[in-house]
């Protein structure tokens, strides 16, 4: 390629440009410190996916009743979800559902087990993958055989509900999709949520900008906070706390908030093959606690990156008894509201 | 199969050069080039199986690069703005170059994205217009005409600071 003059000035300019960039040591460890971490904000896209699913049983019926949310699938049945198990995932941007939590709901509170993401899984008719692309497999090869968006993402849900089926030894019923985007929506709808911490804090790659004490959060604050994995003392165990802290933050406001904006904001970033209207029974149901399966070895195959192998009997004795054991406590959250790093 | 840490031991610095090179900022650059590797090491299976799964990694930097936040862009074109006033009256040949050169950066910050995506794959990667219509997504007509017309606003630009410098 010949260049004139201004073609030259601009090769130059543009490769000053690309002189500034960062150093690639500095990203590289980063990176590798990534791969050993749940993924940003991961758990309370689980804990607002387990705040929507009651908010969902509980509350949507009686405000929206004779108006149907949201759906794919089969609208016109009436979903009886008592003692069904449900197949709840949150999915970022790039269709990963980096939220997957089975949802069992019984007459004596809501129970949800989650899944890692970074857990190596059978996936039927795609062999060994991570939790979660389970749905965006499923939903990539029914848009190979032609089906269009809505029908494509049911068959995406249905691969991932007999995925995790298979990995849980639980039958799935239902399924609930929920783009975790909407989690700033949330915040904002129930008019921001309380949290303390124990330091002010700053960092400009999550945009976090804290002080000490206790603060009401918005919704894009709320994000930052549980997005932040920098100049934290403990890094991951940090946000983890952070995680469960918005969590139960968004659950107390929702027990004294005006409900219907929030329900508004969830109708719209959710896609399940429930009728929602059908929940109504399940009243005033609220006891939640919260599980995740034991995952085995940590694995870094060089074909799938790093993940978990999981064992089936582990997994399935686990669901059997977290389902199973109703009423009684264990691994449940334990109430009042801490200051966190 | 080359291995994702192998693979980014290797690449990631002229990968965060390349989105520097797109995105006119170094920070925005390593949050996108971060977020495409943990999503390439995600998928690495199917992406070293490719034959250049450099090349596909540099179309997803590309493409998380166009698609990114509207609010992120709007620096771009106050940086470059403080640039240009930040140039000094040349003292000499070498320090008049460099003002060109500044001058010149600043000017490709304020290009449209997809002008300046195309700009940047030609004249730094190098690329040919059917491989830059791979990674753009369109067809190699089109981008001629986003190089096209980024090189008409980028020389008009060259003649008015030759003329301005002229004239000091």
């Amino acid at each position: 390629m010949t260049l004139d003059k201004t073609e030259s000035l601009i090769r130059d300019a543009i490769t000053d440009q690309a002189a500034r960039a960062v150093d690639a040591d500095t990203v590289l460890r980063e990176l590798r410190k990534s791969s050993r971490r749940t993924r940003p904000a991961v758990l309370v896209f689980a804990a607002a996916a387990v705040v929507i699913a009651v908010v969902s049983a509980v509350v949507i019926p009686g405000l929206v009743r004779g108006e149907r949310p949201a759906q794919v699938g089969t609208p016109d049945t009436v979903t009886k979800i008592v003692d069904q198990t449900i197949l709840v995932m949150g999915m970022d941007r790039f269709a990963h559902t980096d939220v997957v939590m089975l949802v069992r709901l019984t007459a004596a509170g809501l129970t949800a087990i989650s899944v890692p993401r970074d857990a190596f899984v059978e996936i039927p008719g795609h062999g060994k993958g991570k939790a979660n692309s389970a749905y965006e497999r499923g939903r990539l090869a029914a848009e190979q055989r032609g089906l269009d968006g809505p029908a494509a993402m049911k068959a995406g849900a249905e691969t991932a509900m007999a995925t995790f089926g298979s990995l849980t030894g639980v039958p799935i019923d239902h399924y609930a999709v929920i783009d975790m985007s909407a989690i700033a929506s949330l915040v904002d709808a129930v008019g921001g949520v309380e949290v303390c911490l124990n330091a002010a804090t700053k960092d400009p790659t999550s945009g976090a900008n804290f002080t000490a004490g206790s603060q009401t959060l918005a919704g894009a604050q709320a994000l930052a906070f549980v997005r932040q994995r920098h100049h934290l003392p403990n890094g991951d165990l940090d946000r983890v706390k952070r995680q469960q802290a918005l969590f139960k933050a968004l659950a107390t406001k929702l027990g004294s908030s005006d409900l219907r904006p929030f329900v508004g904001a969830v109708r719209d970033h959710v896609v399940t093959d429930m009728d929602l209207v059908g929940l109504a029974e399940l009243g005033s149901k609220r006891a939640v606690r919260t599980g995740m399966v034991p995952v085995g070895a940590e694995v870094n195959s060089p074909s799938a990156g790093f993940g978990f192998e999981m064992s089936a009997e582990k997994v399935h004795s686990y669901v059997t008894e977290m389902f199973g054991s109703g009423e009684q406590g264990g691994g449940g959250d334990t109430p009042g509201p801490a200051c966190v790093d | 199969m080359l291995s994702f840490d192998a693979f980014a031991a290797d690449r990631l610095a002229r990968l965060l050069r390349f989105a520097t090179a797109l995105t006119c900022d170094p920070h925005l650059a390593q949050d996108i080039v971060q977020e495409v590797m943990i999503r390439a090491q995600s998928r690495w299976s199917r992406i070293s199986a490719l034959d250049a799964p450099d090349h596909y990694v540099k179309r997803m930097i590309t493409n998380e690069y166009l698609s990114w936040r509207r609010r992120r862009a709007a620096r771009d074109i106050v940086s470059a703005h403080s640039t240009l006033e930040a140039i000094g009256p040349p003292v000499g040949d070498p320090a008049h170059q460099h003002a060109e050169r500044e001058a010149m950066r600043a000017r490709i910050a304020t290009l449209p994205r997809k002008q300046r995506a195309a700009i940047v794959l030609r004249y730094y990667e190098d690329n040919t217009d059917d491989e830059i219509a791979k990674v753009l997504g369109c067809s190699a007509g089109t981008v001629r005409s986003h190089i096209s017309r980024a090189l008409g606003t980028l020389r008009a630009g060259a003649s008015d600071f030759a003329v301005t410098e002229a004239y000091r």
